[in-house]
């Protein structure tokens, strides 16, 4: 049974161009670091709902404009080119939100800490 | 001819039983030497008794496993994730490195003692050969942790380790429900596979400290004595020293693997309490980025 697709629509090319718009996203914001393996076709199309077909068209629309790079046996992963930060930077700064996420820690005061310590 | 030997009574041909001084000996038994085997008959159910452990714990995985193959449901909301989930990504990594390491004990053990077992007259690989150097007595075969014993552990240990992998990648794989339930799924996720790896855990621990107490008893024998001779004969292993050294350890794998079974017993206890928070809406989809990894 084919379930719909739920993917919330951005009016510009459908399921396709939003997963395209979300990964783009992720990748120029910084939120996903330069070399880190972006989620299986698999795994997205299951996540949002769509069909498997639908996210590969967007990886490879991602990869046509060079943001990720595919490599047989190493999955797609985000092209140097195309990252704002490295990925051990990035994974760095996913535990930084998760352990002042636990401790209840207020994102500003991260932040203040953060810019201090950059400064040295 | 007659010889004593340190041995389990269901194992020989049990005449007269005396105190050992052997330390490592529990009892001593008479084995018949001109028919070594006796007239016992290796039943399916003891050749599979060290892999009990092993296959208990396989069942109560591949049930975990079927049941998320089964509930699994399509998502309510997207919930889009911008991380790879692999059968790593929920599981403890200092379980699962003990686990592997378990898993790597087990299978060297097993091996290493089907290579040192010897096959009795009927081609089963039960016995270990032990010699009594500058003597001229037989070779004493005390039954041994061999193959037609490790044989079963290995195959359930490969299923078991199959099935294990397949639920962490399952329950990890699964889309979640809807944005505002990541963070409780995560946490029931990393439950789960807590429990996979704990349960897989102690079940190969288990059967590795049921293998390594039957090596020790086995091969630390260290002397014999005949039947109406009042001399004692040395026996060499040259692994006596491992044989001895496992039987010390056993104890401890044991303990190990029964506080693992007592703490997932545990979470169980108090899961109906967390899941009646699970239903409360959680934080924002971030913190499964952040937490997951």
């Amino acid at each position: 049974m084919n379930a719909p697709a739920i993917l919330p629509p951005a009016g510009d090319g459908g399921p396709a161009m939003d997963i395209y718009h979300q990964f783009r996203g992720l990748i120029v914001s910084g939120q996903l670091g330069a070399g880190e393996r972006l989620p299986t076709v698999r795994q997205t199309a299951a996540d949002l709902g769509v069909a498997a077909g639908t996210a590969a068209k967007a990886y490879k629309l991602l990869e046509h404009d060079g943001f990720v790079v595919t490599r047989t046996a190493a999955g797609t992963r985000v092209a140097e080119s195309a990252a704002v930060l490295p990925r051990s930077v990035v994974r760095r700064l996913r535990e930084l939100a998760s352990e002042a996420e636990a401790s209840g820690s207020g994102l500003d005061d991260v932040v203040n800490a953060l810019r201090a310590v950059w400064r040295g | 001819m007659t010889l004593f030997l340190p041995f389990p009574s269901r194992m020989g041909t049990v005449r007269r039983r005396r105190c050992d001084p052997h330390p490592f000996t529990l009892r001593r038994t008479v084995l018949d030497v001109s028919n070594p085997q006796g007239t016992h008959r290796l039943r399916q159910a003891e050749r599979s008794e060290y892999a009990t452990p092993v296959f208990a714990a396989l069942l109560v995985i591949a049930v975990a496993l079927v049941l998320i193959i089964a509930r699994k449901r399509m998502p309510e909301q997207p919930a889009p994730s911008n991380v790879r989930r692999t059968w790593l990504t929920f599981g403890p990594r200092g379980g699962i490195v003990g686990a592997l390491l378990a898993l790597v004990a087990l299978v060297a053990t097993t091996v290493a003692a089907g290579l040192a077992s010897s096959p009795d007259a009927d081609g089963r690989w039960i016995l270990l050969v032990l010699a009594a150097p500058n003597a001229a007595i037989d070779e004493v075969r005390p039954w041994f942790y061999g193959w037609d014993f490790g044989v079963p552990v290995l195959v359930c240990t490969a299923a078991l380790a199959v099935v294990a992998w397949l639920t962490l990648r399952s329950s990890a794989a699964r889309p979640f429900l809807r944005p505002d339930t990541v963070a409780a799924e995560t946490i029931a996720r990393t439950e789960v596979a807590s429990g996979t790896v704990s349960i897989a855990a102690a079940g190969m621990l288990l059967a590795l400290g049921g293998a390594w107490r039957f090596i020790a008893r086995s091969g630390s024998i260290a002397n014999l004595r005949i039947e109406g001779d009042a001399r004692t004969f040395d026996i060499t292993w040259r692994y006596a020293e491992f044989a001895v050294a496992g039987g010390w350890l056993a104890p401890v794998v044991e303990v190990v693997a029964f506080v693992l079974l007592l703490l997932v017993a545990s979470r169980l206890r108090r899961r109906p309490a967390a899941s009646a928070t699970d239903d409360a809406p959680a934080s924002a989809p971030a913190h499964e980025t952040a937490s997951a990894r």
